[in-house]
């Protein structure tokens, strides 16, 4: 059966790697003020206000298999 | 440049974006930057500016204002909407030729950066979905490095490792035939394992740095 949970091992894999870009980072001299103006989030929200119901998530859900047809992506199974 | 999800997906990655990004090339000055993209409203008319994160319709007069403050901008009225950058996030303006000449040509005069230069533009976003994104191309960059450190020379390897570095590299860098390469990799090892990292202890042990 297929383990869909990282295994402890990889979880500490990860961890380690998150570790090593702050201290990467910091080699570099890079540190961030945190009054530095920071890149905005560019995600726009696919509907205003959120889902706040069954159609506004079918909505969401058309458009992506729109988009995944546009781009000749293969279509994720159907659960 | 292309960047964001296109340049992941086209890395590799199978997932989906709903708009476009690119590195617009920074190097002229901002009045030529902003003209370039004001020429593209005049040719596309319904092409127009939106300022990104409260997606309100911006006069293009108001451009170099903006792009100083946040580097980036969205165009919207195209097939997608489509985010052009001046200064993405971990970039710096001054390094765009050096980006440039290690990212790969496109046929259509684009090119895509390499697997390290994107992953930097996905670091420190203070987004949770670049995770993901992170951890792909950083995989990459690892299968990579871990390909071509051991036969890199001394002074190949020590240029790799100022761009990339993480626990499995600078274990294969502490077992390298230069000291000096030894020496990073041990270093970072050691201050990763110091820090209380359990990973990195392992592989400090393996290595006979313990």
């Amino acid at each position: 059966m297929k383990q869909y949970r990282p295994n402890v091992e990889r979880q500490k894999e990860l961890y380690s790697r998150m570790k090593a870009r702050e201290i990467f980072r910091r080699m570099k001299g890079k540190t961030r003020s945190p009054d530095a103006p920071r890149i905005p989030d560019n995600s726009e929200p696919w509907l205003p206000g959120g889902v706040h119901s069954v159609a506004d998530a079918l909505y969401i859900s058309d458009r992506i298999k729109e988009t995944m047809k546009e781009w000749n992506l293969p279509q994720q199974p159907q659960s | 440049m292309v960047l964001g999800g296109l340049a992941v997906i086209s890395h590799g990655l199978s997932r989906v974006t709903h708009d476009a990004d690119c590195w617009l090339d920074p190097t002229i000055s901002i009045e030529d930057w902003c003209n370039a993209v004001k020429d593209l409203l005049v040719k596309w008319a319904r092409l127009r500016l939106v300022s990104i994160g409260n997606w309100s319709e911006m006069p293009p007069a108001d451009l170099a204002g903006y792009i100083e403050d946040f580097g980036v901008v969205r165009v919207l009225g195209a097939t997608q909407p489509f985010d052009i950058f001046r200064r993405p996030n971990e970039m710096e303006v001054s390094g765009f030729e050096e980006v440039w000449e290690r990212a790969t040509p496109l046929t259509d005069g684009t090119r895509l950066p390499d697997v390290v230069d994107l992953l930097i533009t996905k670091q420190d976003t203070g987004r949770p979905r670049d995770t993901y994104d992170i951890q792909f191309l950083e995989g990459k960059a690892e299968e990579m490095y871990l390909e071509r450190l051991p036969k890199a020379s001394s002074g190949e390897a020590l240029k790799m490792l100022e761009r990339f570095l993480n626990p499995k590299v600078a274990a294969a860098a502490a077992a390298h035939s230069d000291p000096k390469v030894r020496e990073t990799g041990m270093k970072f090892l050691r201050e990763l394992a110091d820090a209380g990292d359990p990973f990195a202890r392992d592989l400090l042990a393996a290595v006979g740095g313990a």
